[in-house]
């Protein structure tokens, strides 16, 4: 390589210097900020949290069975069991859809189709959570009483229902990311024995790309468990410790959403007691992706 | 040399000593393949065609890939096709099992007869076919098995009872038993690259096919696994038809009964569509080619 | 041609394989598991038409000129969606004005700038362009400014929290912006308060497609600049940003079709205030005008009992998605008009 341009030129041209060191301070600080968030988070979080438990007993906390702030009564049990019970429902519905979805379009459906499929599938999951509230309410929970008399307006089935449907497609676009990770030389592989186009699918592709299958699924859980707006409107705001999915029941962000909407003045414990729970929740959630990263990378040795 | 067609050597593929090579073959069949060009015809000491190609063509989408290839496969012998990359061996190799079917917009047409029966005709079954008809590509493509798992697939999917003696077998046909006797259910991956392949064949050999398809099987590996790879290949052919693509002419010298040269024809882009040249023994091939393209391809001078 | 026998030769009789081969058959199997994993796509995709269409169906009859002009009402025949519309639109500034910058310059950093490897490659260029000149000034800028370079250990952590922020439940960030914004920055409850809380949202999102964005430029153009004698600075100015900026900007779009619908982080911030006021669309007054939202209006008037109210919200529900309708049209055009196939 031979030197470009004579050095007078390229010293005037390097002469900006004095903006770039600024430019690149500046560019830091922004990158800075991104850590200050979470730095934001854990501290008021924790922060307020911390008030919130000299005041309720850790012990009373993640033990009690009932949650009735009015009575000073903070058992968390009734809301992160909410949170749990409408996640597995979401689970419950999405795992089919998202791994059948994931299946047809990585192995079975045309390029063509695959590519109109998978946009629209996409739409689901930037629908606002608002949306599915409403939708819940006013469509999936009239439909469901149709089929189950005597289901109450607020009841944990149709939030668990939209919910899935709002984690369908974060469970089929990951999983059918990595099934199509899977080289096409493994499925010619197991063609080339007389394989059936099922037996590729189910026997090695999705063996292939399990590691990524599983964690879609661990992130769309953490994802459920997070859900705000559609679970606040369909399954209602009573805390309710119950497995029972036909039942209303409150979960920890419906809590905070409730708590919000009125007007707990600064500092009392129930305006604190939004922060603990958020605490709870923020460490569920981060403890999910902690897993699901640990999985992806796991998946990523197996082809290296 | 201006060439529009890279013949597919290596640096050390001198043409001279390809001829030498093929004078010095293997023993059994050079030896047989050279009394029977004393004799009289070529053909008649490779034994009767267990695949009969007749004017195949194929295409992929808008673009002719392969066309009018005409030949005959003999049975239970090694038969190799050479020709410059992008001409059309692995194509023509993948319509012996219907592996096209997969390919989408691809299509197959003229005849192929196995055993006198058309097998591209609609209504034979692929799946089953491929189940007689094995394949192993130039990658090793193990599954993300245990090393027994990737042998037993291949039997469960054919019907075959995976029992231990079955997977033993398939393992030593492929000369891999010493190597993985006490560790078969390590992962398929912990495997060299060289045993990766050797186990794809042994899969291959445990559905118990008639013929086994190898597109390239040496070329991802090195001088000493190929020679390994190319050993158990003369060891199984007694059983197995085999159909090998290869780019490597010292390697088809060496190891195959038959050798089909395959050329492109058409300069234009979009009229460059592949073309059987010539086929005959290994040693009309390389002692005594008649198409002047193999000729040219064989000592080096393409174009 | 091709020899396939010598002449006047009988082709010899095909060798008989072991059995003839087998027919097509029908594998139930196989049929049910095809259908299986259609039919499962199929609900999805059934479902998303059952919820357009519940929607629409509902809302349609409400949607007019009057329902976009006309503000807040108790009275659901008079109700409008002029003050949730204004809302949406100065959040989105605010959000927009505070995101951006920081997202971006965040991830040119990242990208660019932070890793000693990419140090090391700039000096690999001047070294091999022989120049005493720019070697005195690489090395003056690695002693003053050399503890803005990081160890890729130290970015890849950056990355892990990046990643992970983009994750954390939306509602977290309303808590942080309550306790933050409102608490500590003493700012009411007001539509810069849901502002500032949705850009602290949409950062990392922003921060990811515009890393992603910008690795996706080659980098023999930057090195082709830097080879010209460009500074790293100065090839990424301007070269690689104005490649990378379809690509930031459709991520951008997207981001803010994100914080659009966003409706739990401002409850939390603002709380469900039932108000007539119409806010002013001028973002410096943002501080002292009530949280209106789209999203907001919509929750505001699901959670009411009378029918009427659900219509409205359905209409509601209809401007929203319209508008994201077009915010993705947008990205997508963006995405198809400028991306470069390199
Ligand atoms: N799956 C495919 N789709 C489209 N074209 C293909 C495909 N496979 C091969 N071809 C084309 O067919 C021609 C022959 O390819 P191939 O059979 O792979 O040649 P070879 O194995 O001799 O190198 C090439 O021009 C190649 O581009
Ligand atoms: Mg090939």
């Amino acid at each position: 390589m031979t030197p470009v341009g004579d050095p007078s030129g390229r010293r005037k041209r390097l002469g900006g210097s004095v903006g770039e060191r600024a430019m690149l301070l500046a560019l830091a600080a922004a990158a800075i900020i991104s850590i200050l968030v979470t730095v934001g988070i854990v501290v008021v979080l924790v922060g307020e949290g911390a008030t919130f438990f000299t005041e309720v007993p850790l012990k009373e906390f993640f033990t009690g069975t009932e949650w009735f702030p009015v009575e000073g009564k903070y058992g968390v049990l009734p809301l992160l069991n909410a949170s749990i019970v409408i996640a597995l429902i979401a689970a419950v519905v999405a795992v089919p859809l998202g791994l059948g979805s994931a299946i047809y379009l990585s192995e079975y459906a045309p390029e063509r189709l695959r590519r109109v499929v998978k946009p629209v599938l996409e739409v689901l999951a930037g629908m606002p959570t608002i949306v599915l509230g409403f939708f819940a309410l006013d469509a999936v929970t009239p439909a469901l009483q149709t089929v189950i008399p005597g289901l109450g307006l607020y009841n944990a089935l149709a939030a668990g229902i939209v919910v899935g449907l709002l984690i369908t497609p974060l469970i089929s676009s990951l999983s059918e990311d990595s099934m199509r990770a899977v080289p096409n030389a493994m499925r010619e592989g197991a063609f080339g024995l007389g394989a059936t186009r099922r037996v590729v699918s189910l026997k090695v592709v999705v063996p292939a790309a399990l590691s990524g299958i599983v964690a879609s699924i661990v992130l769309a859980l953490s994802r459920a468990i997070g859900e705000t707006m559609a679970v606040t409107l369909a399954a209602g705001t009573v805390p309710n410790l119950s497995w029972n999915p036909l039942e209303g029941m409150q979960t920890i962000t419906a809590y905070i959403v409730q708590v919000s909407k009125g007007e707990a003045s600064r500092g009392s414990l129930q305006y604190e007691s939004i922060f603990a729970v958020g605490l709870l929740l923020f460490v569920v959630t981060l403890a999910i992706n902690i897993i699901a990263v640990r999985i992806v990378r796991k998946y990523r040795t197996v082809y290296q | 040399m201006t060439t529009n067609v890279e013949p597919d050597t290596t640096a050390d593929d001198a043409p001279i000593e390809i001829q030498l090579s093929a004078g010095a073959a293997t023993p059994t069949h050079a030896v047989a393949a050279g009394q029977g060009a004393a004799a009289g015809p070529a053909q008649p000491e490779l034994g009767p065609p267990i695949f009969q190609l007749r004017d195949l063509g194929v295409w992929y989408g808008k673009n002719e890939a392969v066309r009018g290839v005409s030949m005959d496969i003999p049975k239970n012998a090694i038969t190799a096709i050479i020709g410059p990359s992008g001409c059309g061996k692995s194509t023509t190799l993948r319509c012996l099992n219907r592996m096209n079917d997969l390919v989408p917009g691809a299509r197959v047409n003229g005849e192929i007869l196995f055993g006198g029966e058309d097998l591209l005709s609609s209504d034979v079954d692929p799946v089953d076919l491929r189940g007689r008809i094995g394949m192993v590509f130039q990658k090793p493509s193990p599954f993300p098995k245990s090393i027994k798992d990737n042998i037993e697939f291949g039997m469960k999917v054919n019907g075959i009872k995976p029992t231990a003696e079955r997977v033993e077998q398939a393992l030593v046909d492929a000369a891999l038993w010493d190597e993985v006797k006490d560790r078969l259910k390590d992962e398929a991956f912990s495997l060299s690259g060289g045993q990766q392949q050797r186990l794809c064949i042994a899969r291959a050999i445990a559905v118990e096919p008639e013929v086994i398809l190898m597109d390239e099987p040496c070329s991802a590996l090195d001088p000493i696994a190929t020679l390994a790879i190319e050993d158990l290949m003369k060891n199984i052919a007694e059983r197995f038809t085999l159909v090998v693509v290869t780019h490597n002419m010292q390697q088809a010298a060496r190891i195959s009964d038959q050798v089909a040269f395959m050329t492109v024809e058409g300069k234009a882009e979009g009229e460059r569509c592949g073309v059987l040249a010539e086929v005959g023994t290994a040693r009309e091939i390389f002692s005594a080619p008649k198409d002047p393209r193999t000729e040219a391809y064989i000592t080096g001078r393409v174009g | 041609m091709t020899t396939l026998e010598a002449p006047g030769t009988p082709p010899p009789p095909p060798a008989a394989a072991t059995r003839p081969l087998a027919r097509k058959r029908s594998r139930p199997s196989e049929q049910l598991f095809k259908w299986l994993v259609m039919g499962l796509t199929a609900i999805t995709i059934a479902m998303l038409i059952w919820l357009i269409s519940s929607v629409v169906i509902k809302g349609a009859g409400s949607l007019s000129w009057a329902f976009l002009a006309d503000k807040p009402s108790s009275n659901p025949d008079k109700a409008g969606f002029n003050s949730a519309l204004r809302g949406s639109v100065v959040l989105m500034i605010i959000t927009i004005f505070f995101a951006w910058p920081i997202g971006v310059a965040a991830a040119l950093y990242l990208e660019k700038f932070a890793t000693q490897s990419a140090e090391a490659s700039e000096r690999k260029v001047r070294e091999r362009l022989g120049s005493g000149v720019s070697g005195v000034h690489a090395g003056w800028l690695r002693v003053r400014l050399s503890w803005l370079r990081v160890r890729p250990r130290v970015v890849h952590l950056v990355d892990v929290n990046i990643s992970n922020l983009a994750a954390v439940p939306s509602i977290i960030y309303g808590l942080l912006g309550l306790a933050i914004f409102v608490g500590i920055l003493g700012i009411s409850k007001s539509l810069l308060a849901g502002g500032l809380t949705l850009a602290v949202l949409i950062l990392p999102i922003i921060i990811i497609a515009a890393r992603e964005a910008l690795r996706a430029v080659p980098i023999s153009i930057e090195q082709g600049a830097m080879a010209l004698g460009a500074t790293r600075w100065q090839a990424v100015r301007s070269q690689v940003f104005p490649a990378a900026l379809p690509g930031i900007l459709t991520g951008t779009i997207l981001a803010m079709s994100r914080a659009i619908g966003e409706t739990a982080p401002l409850i939390v911030v603002g709380g469900i205030v039932f108000g007539t006021a119409v806010p002013s669309l001028n973002p410096l007054d943002a501080g002292n005008e009530a949280l209106f939202a789209m999203p907001l209006q919509i929750y505001f008037w699901t959670d009411q009992p009378q029918a009427s109210f659900q219509a409205i919200a359905a209409a509601g529900i209809i401007v929203l998605l319209a508008t994201l309708l077009v915010m993705n049209l947008v990205a997508i055009i963006l995405r198809n008009r400028y991306s470069k196939r390199w």
